[in-house]
């Protein structure tokens, strides 16, 4: 089974290919040019360089968030596109999954945080294991304040990665004291090998979905419908 | 043997995902235009977070449709066009990146198509025989401008509205008058029972001798504020009349513009294009004043007027023959200029 794997829902762009044994090759870019840009020639040139022709493809794996909503629709119609192209299934991967296979045999607890931005982040918490990462809790969007309290429930280990900013990791780093452990920077990013690395485990645990079943996961509702909410509750109460 | 010529093309702009098949690029074998308006339709307008959301989700299965009802697999295609700007940039991203991935796949050529460029091509869909050099005038929700166009891919706006388009300004006296979406249909309908003499409202830059720009936040506001004014007197307005006087107001200066421009260019045919173009009433005094000239009007069949993947499809046609194709770095460009 050789897959194709995108990431473009945080700054990271990348595409990797491979199958459930090996990785063949993977693309990162790590810039602030817009994915769309770099999307496509990104994959074009790993497929080439890896001497890889595209119809040898059986499926891709796709990065369906949380994290920047153009980011995840740039690269889910990619997918969808190269999937309805090449007549193939796809598996989606949560992006908050995908970060936490990068420290699969961590003795103790995993937290992977995104910059959610409006004071939030994007963050679940895992276990780690022989099997893969266990989801201990499951994906949110918080602030650094909640995901701090929340995390003083456990008296172990904690290791961080993603792409959270450096004031961030301070403010928990002196909530968690010891407890706090962060992956290096070399480390901590999206990639695509690691949505390679869940998407192989959940297409052989449960197989492949047509391209028409993947669906984002935006986890925030649009800033439109928040308000529109909020005003029906305020007339509400 | 006549060489054939598929192209598919995309369009996701604005609040509508559309894709279609034409053929050497004037026969439409298929147009499928899904409409969001239902899921904007509590916010007032478009929301858009919501359009990309959408365009995301529907993408895949409109083009599926648009392959069936013209009969045609995706391998027997010669060519992908899609839109890439103007428009809500996380709407034309979808597209884009769908028509990239696509065209890779496929080993087709990817057509990038300007939006506005994309609705006078609608014309060349009509049966009717363009030719070069044309003019037209581009007149819909987010667009108002007359454009000449020397040859394909040469483009000249001559004229262009310093404020609001045209289309804007009818949904919002439609929603001023509650009125429902989309306005521009409703008041067009609702102003045929109406005395266009019943108020009279500014024909904004009208004198400025040789100008072919339109300006209509003029009217816009003169309207709106007149709705005010009788309900502040307690006045129930004739909704029909101020209908009508409106629409009369905003076809006079669409009609003279046009004609001004004409003459100024001497082309022996006039096109319309955009949603705006499928307005009765300019169509109406349009014609007849250009009979009297003994210019012929063109115009897209409603369908083609508002936002649809047929005209992108069409203009992708003549791009791939002058080998105007993009490369895939090709972005989307929110605030593309059309020259
Ligand atoms: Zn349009």
């Amino acid at each position: 089974m050789l897959l194709l794997a995108l990431d473009t829902t945080t700054r990271v762009c990348s595409a990797a290919l491979g199958d459930t044994e090996r990785v063949w090759g993977e693309y990162l870019l790590n810039t602030d040019n817009t994915h769309s840009q770099r999307l496509m020639p990104l994959i074009i040139s790993l497929l080439k360089d890896a001497g890889v022709h595209k119809s040898r493809l059986q499926g891709v794996a796709v990065c369906v968030g949380p994290g920047s909503f153009t980011g995840i629709r740039i690269g889910m119609a990619t997918a969808k596109g190269l999937c309805l192209g090449l007549n193939i299934p796809v598996v989606g991967v949560m992006t908050l999954d995908a970060l936490a296979e990068a420290c699969i045999f961590h003795r103790g607890l995993i937290c992977p945080v995104l910059n959610a931005r409006k004071n939030q982040v994007y963050t679940a918490l895992y276990r780690g294991g022989p099997e893969g990462p266990v989801m201990v809790e499951g994906a949110a969007a918080l602030s650094v304040e909640e995901l701090c309290r929340k995390l003083d429930a456990f008296h172990e280990d904690i290791i961080f990665l993603g792409d959270y900013p450096v004031n961030i990791g301070e403010i928990i780093r002196n909530a968690l004291g010891e407890r706090y452990r962060e992956m290096p920077y070399s480390s901590r990013l999206n990639r695509a090998s690691l949505v390679l690395q869940k998407g192989a485990r959940i297409w052989a645990e449960s197989g492949p979905i047509s391209p028409y079943a993947l669906k984002p996961f935006y986890i925030r509702i649009p800033e439109a419908e928040r308000k529109l909410q909020k005003k029906s509750q305020g007339r509400m109460s | 043997m006549i060489r054939k010529t598929l192209i598919l093309g995309l369009e996701t702009s604005c609040d509508d995902t559309a894709a279609a098949v034409v053929l050497n690029g004037r026969n439409v074998l298929s147009s499928v235009v899904s409409s969001q308006e239902q899921f904007h339709r509590r916010f007032g307008g478009i929301v858009p977070e919501i359009a990309s959301r959408c365009h995301l989700d529907y993408i895949n299965p409109v083009i599926d449709e648009a392959l069936s009802k013209a009969g045609v697999a995706l391998s027997d295609l010669d060519g992908i066009a899609v839109t890439y700007g103007p428009g809500l940039v996380g709407s034309l991203l979808v597209g884009v990146s769908t028509a990239k991935a696509l065209a890779y796949t496929l080993d087709l050529p990817l057509m990038a198509v300007n939006h506005l460029e994309g609705h006078i091509y609608a014309n060349f869909l009509t049966g009717t025989v363009i030719t070069f050099p044309l003019l037209c005038l581009v007149v819909s929700g987010g667009h108002t401008s007359l454009i000449y166009m020397h040859d394909h891919g040469r483009m000249e706006t001559i004229g262009r509205t310093r404020d609001d388009a045209a289309g804007e300004v009818f949904d919002k006296v439609a929603r001023a008058l509650g009125l429902g979406f989309p306005g521009g249909a409703i008041i067009d309908r609702l102003a045929q029972q109406g005395d266009a003499e019943a108020f009279n409202f500014p024909r904004a830059l009208m004198t400025e001798e040789g100008k072919l720009d339109f300006s209509f936040s003029g009217v816009k506001t003169s309207v709106l504020n007149c709705i005010q004014r009788e309900a502040e007197k307690g006045n129930k307005v004739n909704t029909a009349d101020l209908a009508a006087a409106f629409q009369d107001a905003v076809v006079d200066v669409l009609v003279e513009k046009s004609l001004l421009a004409i003459r100024k260019k001497g082309t022996k045919q006039f096109l319309l294009a955009g949603g705006v173009a499928a307005n009765g009433e300019l169509r109406r005094r349009l014609r007849q004043r250009l009979a009297n000239e003994e210019i012929e009007l063109v115009y897209p069949p409603a369908e083609l007027c508002t936002d649809n993947g047929a005209m992108i499809a069409s203009a992708g046609y003549f791009y791939l023959h002058q080998g105007r194709t993009a490369p895939w770095d090709l972005n989307a460009i929110p605030n593309l200029e059309l020259d």
